[in-house]
This record gives C-alpha cells, structure tokens and sequence, in this order.
C-alpha cells in the first residue's frame, strides 16, 4: 500500500509539478497514473520512491514513511525509472546480481529466480553481453527483471509500455496481474488512456500537479463521458503510441 | 576555419563545458577560496624562487635566455603529453561525438571544433607553467612594452604545434586500431599505447638532446644566449618564439614571431587536411560494444550467481565502471600505472654514470637505518601524491552525472555509498603502489620488511587523499555533462584535489626531516599524523559529506 497525504513538490525554477497530492494505492489492484505530458507523474514517483523530497507532506509505503525511515522504505519497492539507460557497462548477469546483493535476496532462491525470469523474457542468450549492447527494449526488460529479482511488495513503473513490443508489454501486463494478485501493490504511470483503460483496475488522473480523479475503469468511463475536455485530452494522446 | 567549426565549438562548450565551478552554498565557496589563497601562493612563491635561482646561474655565464627555452620547452612537452589524453578523451571516446556525426559536418570541422575545445584548457595549463617566467624574465631583463606584447603571441601559438602533433599521433593510431576485428579492446589499448608511445617519443628526445661535455663547452664559449637555441630541438618551432622573445628590439624579432606564427597555423591546416582522411574512419562505430550471444544453460547459473555484502557490492560497481569506461580508464586509472612504469625505465635504461650514481644512492639510502625513516616519509608522500591525483575520489560523485538519482533510491545507505566511492579511489591507488613496491624492491633492493611496511601504510595516504578529494566533489560535484570526460577531466576538483594530496606529501616530508625520524619514531610519528587527517576527514564525511549527499537531487 501506499499512501500520500498533501504532497507538494516545487522545482527550483518555479514550476509546481505536484500540488497538494493525496492518494491512496491498495494492494491487491492495478493502480494507474494517468496524465498527459508534464503532468506531474515522474515527480510523483520520484517523491515516492525517495529521489526527491517533497516540499510539504508525508509519503508511506507499507505504512512506512520515506522520510523517515527511508532504507526500510526503499527495501519495500522495486523501481523502474522512465529511462532504462542505466548499468550500461555492467553485463546482464552483473546486474542482476547487484541488485541481489543490495535487496538482500537470500541467494539460494536468487539462482531460480535469475533462470526463470530469464526464460519469461527470453533473456538468457544475451546475460552474458553488457547492457550497452541491448536495443532499448531488451534494456527495459532487463531492469524489469533486476527489479522483480527481490520480490518486492510495492512494484512502481514510470511509463513502462513505452518502447516495448506488443510480445513484452503483454508478457509485462501478465506479470502485473500475477503481481497483485499475490496481494501486492502495484503502481505505474501512463500517458496513454488506452493502456491505463485496458490494464488497470483503479485509476488516478492527475494534470498540472492536481489529482482531478480517483476511482475505478467504469467511474474513469463515466466521469470522462461527463467531462468532454477531459476526455479530449487524453483522445489526443492515445494515437501516439 | 568556417562558420561550422565556430558553431561546434560554441555548442560542444555549451554542453557542459567550464571548469564545474557552480557553488550554490556560501561555505562550498568560503572553503574554495581558503584553499586556493593558501595553496596558490604558495605554489607561486616557489616557483618564482626555483625560476630565480635558474635565472642567476644562467646569467653568471651570460645564458639566461635560456631559461626561456626551457620555459618554452617544458609547456610544449606538457600540451603534447596532457595533449594525447584529451586528444583521445576528446576525439574519440566523448559521447557527443555520435551527436555530430550525422549533421552535414565535415570531419575536418568536427576535428578543428575538438582541437579549439581543447585548446582552451591547454591555455590554462600553458598560463601556469610559461607565463610566470615570461613575466620574471622580462621584469629582470627591463624590458619594453613590445617584449610582452611579443610574449602574449608566443603563448598564443605555443600550444598549436604539439596539440596538432598529439592529434596526428592519436588519430593514426586509432585508424589502424580501427581496422582489426578486436575493436572495442584495442581502443582502450590504442589509447593507453598512444600515451606510451608519447612519453617513450619525449624520452628519446631528451636523450637526444643531450650534449657531450666538449659541446657543452664550446656553445658556453660562443656567447651570450648562444645556449637557448640548443635546447629547441624538440620542438623546432620553439626555436623562433625564443629568438623572437630574445631580439624582440630589432626587425630579426618580429621576422622571427612571424615565422613561429605562420608554422603553428601551417601545422594546423595539415592537421585538418590529414582529419579528413583518417578520422571518420578512426571514430566509426566507437560505441558498439561486443555481443557474444552465448546461451547460458540451466546448470550454468549457480555458476554465474554470486552473493556479496551491499558494500562489495557497491565497490566492485565502481570499479567496473572505472576500468570499463574508456575515459576513466584512460584518465583515472592509467596514469596511476604509467607514471611509476615511466620514471622506472627511464632510470633503468639511462646507461649513463648519472643515474647509475643517482641509482646506487637511492638504494643506498633505503638500507640505512639513518635514512630509511626519512625515506619512508618521501614514499608515504609519493603514495599521497599518487593518490591525490588520479581523481578517482574528486570525480565521484561527477561521475554519477544524470544517474545520480539511481543512488538515491536503492536501499544502501548513504554512509556505505560514500565508503564504496571512497574504497574504489583507494584500491585503484594500489595497484600504483604495487609498482613502487616493484620498484623498491626488484630496482632499489630496498629489504622486504621495508616494502612490506610500505605496503601497509600506504593505505593511509591513499585514504586521506581519497577523504579530500570526495569532501571536494560533494561540495562542488559536476553532474550536467553530455560526455564522459567533461566528469573527470574538465572538473576543478582534480585540481582541488591535486592541491590537497600536495599538502599532505609536503607535510609529511617535512615532518619525516624536520624531526629526522629514524625508521622507528616514522613507523609511530607518520601513521599517527595521516590517521589524525584521517579522523578529522572521517568526521566531516560522516556528518557533512552524508547529509550533503543526501540533499543533492540530480
Ligand atoms: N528537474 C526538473 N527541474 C525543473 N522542472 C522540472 C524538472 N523535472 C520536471 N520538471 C517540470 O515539472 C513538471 C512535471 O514534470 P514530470 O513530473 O516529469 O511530468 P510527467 O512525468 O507527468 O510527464 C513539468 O512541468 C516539468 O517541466
Ligand atoms: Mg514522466
């Protein structure tokens, strides 16, 4: 679970990326994060996930609070950035094992887990490659893999779909299921109302730094029927995938 | 020279460029400048004295002048050795290359845009080492307005010839490289053999260039100045911005600044004319990395998985990156080999008595128990020096650059992040410490228990230098860079931290003679005096250094 209570965030520039933010992600459902660009959701999750500080208000995951105690916090989450141009000197197999060693993944589950993972994503020709020899999916799949490597019980995506193929966002869309279905949380942003229609089962619609909506597909449907700018909105960006 | 060039070269300094000075907190500032008022004239007052003493040898026998070759000499040695490292970092490995390639450029502007990038920083380093003398001389000699005037051109075009002979090196070098199937090994390779084959064509040339006594002799005989020319041969061109500076009163100056500046730009062109032909192909596919496609079978991953401590974790991270980076390798972690390797071999190979002598007394005193404490304090203070100036702790958090916020969201703890940065500035050193050993024992003969001490001790100069350096790069870190190299090697914290680990070296050698320590109160009084730098930088990090990098949002 997660939760944010009046969360703020300013840039030194003077842009308000996140103004007076609550919300609530439960376990158990896939959360989606919808908005345009510029919205607010890279800020959001940044602020969740303890790269930024907010200006004002508090941040729990699993009722733990970030500001805190922030190293328990962080063993909570896996964390898959917007850009997956990272570790790139590293080999797969390296990574993957940094990732072990810094979330503690006991190691006689870590060596079934590294192959299965690895059959899932057909990943395991190129392990032994560093990454900078990946195509940018294969990139996205390989921090994918590093981040589910330690089970975490709050699993957070910025803009995950972007960038893979019909085959990978299908076989990511499954994992998410199985994920909270385990009972776990699972939250990630979009800007495509296409993707957040077709896998989420909760929604929170945030534009400017401001929550507009929270609620379920169906209230999302109704609430957009009602809305007609809003709903243009989003119509605009659905092609641009 | 076209409006194209001019336009990369605004753009590639643009982009990142300065030197990272972008203090936002007062204190980062007030610490800044202590140390460059205490250090700079420091440094300044002992180079105006050695320049002083030279200056009054050599005008006792009339030959003053040639201290401006040597002045001359010496900057246009370190464009062309500093020169083949930024030619290499610059040219090849930086990742805006791969940014131009594509544009309607030609490889002449690409090459011409870099060479004036550079250019710009060896001005600075040209500024330091010429300008000084240029100065004392001229003060000494009274001499007019126009000297000057002369001597700005001089420092003008001093840097062009050996930046431009750097580059030709570099480049011939990486287009043969660049042909063999194993690539992406032997361009690190190339790189690092350019370096080599630098210093090795510098060494030749001092050997060249020396004289027999009887030479030596009837030069000293011929007159006043007569000296300065012969010290030139290295650099031919030198030879005219000498007798400019020299002569300057008369139309043989001016005739002579002409020819200097027509030479320099002459070389320049061919440098672009040459670019065309070799570079593209040089640079092409500079960022393709290997791709084995091995299938890993099932039983093979017990093999692959491993389990480490967060820290080692962390650590080995760094210095995969350090050693796997091109640029890093190449400015971080090869000057640490190549400087102790170079000074060795010259001394081994240099048959003449000299250095025989020079040699038999080294060894000497490292057998004598009346030495062997002092000796141990020059050692600790190479060893700091070492440390100090590879960068590796200055640059990293630079290094980081728009990936710092990876750091921020992984469970490891500030405290072991730092300890890990720390850790890979102090395992790198070692391997320079590993060849001194070598040195000390295989070359000098010095007693196996007094490498073994070295070997010991040497981590407290190394952590001390390393504590510096970091503390510089969390108050003053560069972390909007587009390329590489911008991080480690267009960063005032090298120099910040070059400055500190000199201060050390000095402070150690001087307590090891003003005390003259036997080797017994070194073995107590040094580890006591770099462990107290140790703790009061153990303190600053822990308290300071966390919280400031936990504030910094990349
Ligand atoms: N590092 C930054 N510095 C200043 N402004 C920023 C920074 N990052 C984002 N912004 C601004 O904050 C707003 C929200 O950005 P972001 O959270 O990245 O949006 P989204 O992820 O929804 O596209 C935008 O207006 C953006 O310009
Ligand atoms: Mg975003």
């Amino acid at each position: 679970m997660i939760t944010l209570e009046n969360v703020s965030k300013t840039y030194p520039g003077g842009v308000k990326a996140v103004d007076n933010v609550s919300l609530t992600v439960p376990s158990g459902e896939i959360f989606g994060f919808l908005g345009p660009n510029g919205a607010g959701k890279t800020t959001a999750i940044k602020m969740i996930t303890g790269i930024l500080r907010p200006d004002s208000g508090e941040i729990k995951v699993n009722g733990i609070d970030i500001a805190k105690n922030p190293l328990e916090a962080k063993k909570q989450i896996g964390f898959v950035p917007d850009d997956p141009n990272m570790f790139l000197r590293l080999k797969g197999i390296e990574y993957l094992n940094f990732m072990a060693d810094i979330y503690d993944v006991p190691l006689d589950e870590q060596k079934g887990r590294i192959s299965d993972l690895c059959r899932r994503f057909e990943m395991a020709d190129v392990l032994r490659d560093p990454i900078q020899s990946y195509s940018h999916g294969m990139r996205q799949k390989i921090i994918i893999m590093g981040v589910l490597l330690h089970n975490p019980s709050v699993w957070i995506l910025d803009e995950p779909m972007t960038g893979l193929d019909p085959r990978s966002s299908f076989l990511l869309k499954n994992m998410m299921r199985e994920h909270v279905e385990s009972g776990r949380t699972l939250f990630f942003s979009t800007h495509v109302l296409d993707v957040a229609e077709k896998i989420c089962d909760r929604i929170a619609i945030i534009n400017r730094g401001r929550i507009l909506f929270t609620g379920t597909i169906d209230e999302m449907r109704e609430h957009l029927s009602k809305n007609a700018s809003l709903e243009s909105m989003f119509l605009e960006l659905t092609d641009d995938e | 020279m076209n409006n194209k060039t001019w336009i990369l070269t605004r753009a590639m300094l643009k982009n990142g460029g300065g030197l990272g000075l972008n203090l936002k907190s007062k204190w980062s500032w007030v610490l800044l400048l202590l140390i460059l008022f205490v250090s700079l004239p420091i440094m300044l007052y002992g180079y105006v004295e050695i320049t002083a003493f030279f200056y009054n040898s050599l005008a006792a026998i009339g030959q003053e002048g040639v201290l401006l070759s040597w002045g001359l000499v010496i900057s246009a040695m370190m464009v062309f050795v500093f020169g083949v490292f930024h030619v290499v970092s610059n040219f090849y490995f930086a990742n805006d290359i791969e940014n131009y390639l594509p544009m309607p450029v030609r490889p002449r502007q690409i090459v011409g845009a870099k060479f004036l990038q550079i250019l710009l920083y060896e001005y600075i380093a040209v500024g330091f080492s010429f300008l000084p003398m240029l100065v004392y001389f001229g003060v000494r000699q009274g001499v007019s307005a126009l000297y000057y005037l002369y001597g700005l051109a001089v420092l003008i075009f001093l840097p062009i010839l050996p930046l431009a002979l750097a580059s030709l090196l570099v480049m011939l070098i990486m287009r043969m490289v660049n042909l063999t199937r194993y690539r992406e090994l032997l361009r690190i390779i190339g790189g690092s053999l350019a370096v080599f084959l630098a210093l090795g064509f510098s060494f030749v040339m001092q050997r060249f260039n020396e004289l027999t006594p009887e030479e030596l002799g009837e030069l000293l005989q011929s007159g006043s100045n007569s000296l300065a020319l012969m010290e030139t041969k290295l650099f031919p061109t030198v030879r005219w911005a000498v007798q400019a500076l020299l002569r300057y009163e008369i139309a043989a100056g001016l005739t002579n600044l002409l020819v200097f500046i027509g030479l320099s730009v002459l070389v320049f062109a061919a440098l672009l004319l040459i670019s065309e032909l070799v570079y593209i192909k040089g640079v092409i596919g500079i960022s393709e990395s290997g791709s084995r496609r091995h299938k890993i079978r099932e039983g093979e991953f017990g093999r692959l998985v491993k389990r480490r401590t967060a820290l080692t974790a962390c650590l080995s991270n760094e210095i995969k990156l350090l050693v796997r980076t091109p640029i890093y390798f190449i400015n971080c972690v090869l000057p640490g080999f190549i400087w102790p390797v170079f000074f060795t071999v010259s001394f081994i190979f240099a048959s003449d008595r000299s250095s025989t002598v020079m040699l038999e007394r080294l060894s000497g005193a490292l057998n004598d128990p009346n030495t062997m404490g002092k000796a141990l304090g020059i050692i600790l203070a190479l060893v700091a020096f070492l440390g100090g100036a590879n960068g590796i702790a200055a640059t990293a958090i630079s290094r980081e650059g728009q990936q710092l916020y990876i750091k921020r969201y992984i469970p490891v703890s500030y405290r072991k992040q730092l300890a890990a940065k720390l850790l890979s500035g102090v395992v790198i050193g070692y391997t320079s410490v590993i060849l001194v050993l070598v040195v000390l024992t295989a070359v000098l003969k010095a007693p196996l228990y007094f490498a073994g001490i070295v070997l010991i001790l040497s981590f407290l100069p190394l952590l001390l230098t390393s504590m510096g350096g970091l503390l510089f790069d969390l108050i003053n870190p560069k972390l909007e860079w587009d390329s590489e190299q911008k991080a480690v090697k267009q960063n005032v914290n090298v120099f910040f931290s070059i400055l500190f680990s000199v201060v050390i070296a000095i402070a150690v050698i001087a307590v090891s003679f003003a005390f003259d320590l036997s080797l017994a109160w070194a073995l107590v009084v040094l580890p006591a005096l770099l462990l107290a730098g140790c703790a009061g930088f153990y303190y600053l990090l822990s308290t300071y250094g966390v919280s400031t990098f936990k504030n910094l949002e990349g």
